[in-house]
């Protein structure tokens, strides 16, 4: 449930940062609002008490958007979500509308886990062969686990593409069990 | 009751008779008319005693003659009833042996029935045991070759892990890369 609102309000404020012409800056700036908000006890409880009036809370954020230099649009979204008692969904929010904002630019993000660090060129080709085969832009993520073996295995929303010497290992299992 | 009754009026009698007793000895005036008077008087009412005392004690030797001829009917009943009962067991009697016959056959082919019951049930029994002794072998014997398959193919694996880990080389492990990502482009197109 709370899912589904999250999503309301990420494609919402999804739709006005593309009518601003400068989404990456909406993203960036409303990161930056929600690490302050992770980080600060105290701007947390101004925001999420009910003790505190609408009115109070935003002068504070309306204060802080001017320290943080936050774009307007994320201070006004902010204000939405004081009006409506959303605040304490912000992170859920945050992150719907990073998923929210890649699918309206054709961006799809990509964990990547190989057996080694991969060299530049293999990062390189490894992305450009994931665009082709999604058709995004692809952002991707670059970690290790040495017990695949060899290979490396991708994530791309949904989708796992398996290629590591674990996996092949473990078909190879069953098939000799099976057979 | 009538008992008592009885007694009192043999003592009014001996009452009565006893001035004529002690007359007896002697001279006396018996023989006069007076006396006469006086003992038909003591014979009148000797004898009102006597039918007083029959007539109280009638009732109950009627009563004791109907009760005794009440048990005398009752026993010719009960011996007629004896009698009649008698008749019966001699009939039956006469009968019981064929019975005894008939029941003994009986006896024979329901016990010849029930073994065959039993030994029919038993055979059932040990087919039924001996069908879920072969099942219960043969799922275990599946089982022992499917863990037997799974262990070796295990084995296998730890074996080929263990080789890769010692013989993968950094230019393997670049062509394994490079294989992948050529994978995935072929799935693209």
């Amino acid at each position: 449930m709370s899912g589904a609102i999250a999503s309301r309000y990420a494609a919402a404020l999804a739709d006005a940062a593309l009518d601003e012409g400068n989404p990456e800056r909406v993203r960036g700036d409303l990161a930056a609002f929600v690490s302050a908000f992770d980080e600060s006890p105290e701007l947390r409880n101004v925001l999420e008490t009910p003790a505190v009036s609408p009115e109070l809370k935003r002068k504070v954020v309306d204060e802080l958007a001017k320290r943080m230099n936050l774009v307007p649009a994320v201070r006004n979204f902010v204000f939405l979500l004081i009006d409506h008692n959303r605040t304490d969904m912000v992170r859920e929010i945050r992150q719907a509308f990073h998923e929210a904002l890649n699918e309206r630019l054709g961006i799809a993000d990509a964990e990547v886990t190989s057996a080694r660090e991969l060299s530049a060129d293999e990062r390189r080709e490894l992305t450009e062969a994931l665009e082709r085969r999604t058709g995004k832009k692809i952002e991707a993520r670059f970690q290790q686990d040495a017990s695949l073996l060899g290979g490396a295995v991708v994530r791309v929303g949904s989708v796992v593409y398996d290629g590591s010497v674990r996996e092949q290992l473990a078909r190879l299992r069953v098939q000799l069990e099976s057979a | 009751m009538w008992m008592a009754r009885l007694g009192v009026a043999v003592i009014a009698l001996l009452l009565h008779a006893a001035p004529a007793l002690a007359q007896e000895s002697g001279p006396s005036i018996t023989d006069s008319t007076g006396g006469w008077v006086f003992r038909w008087i003591n014979f009148a009412i000797l004898v009102a005693i006597l039918v007083y005392a029959f007539s109280k004690a009638a009732p109950k030797f009627r009563k004791n003659s109907e009760e005794i001829a009440r048990q005398i009917a009752e026993g010719a009943r009960a011996r007629e009833a004896a009698e009649q009962l008698r008749r019966e067991v001699r009939t039956k009697m006469a009968g019981i042996e064929a019975e005894v016959a008939v029941m003994r056959e009986e006896a024979k082919r329901g016990e010849e029935a029930e073994a065959e019951r039993i030994r029919a049930l038993a055979k059932s029994e040990a087919e039924m045991i001996e069908r879920a002794a072969r099942a219960e072998i043969a799922a275990a014997e599946r089982a022992a070759r499917l863990e037997l398959r799974a262990t070796a193919a295990r084995l296998a694996v730890q074996r080929a892990e263990a080789l890769l880990r010692e013989q993968l080389s950094a230019s393997d492990e670049s062509a394994l890369f490079r294989n992948f990502v050529a994978e995935i482009e072929r799935s693209a197109n």
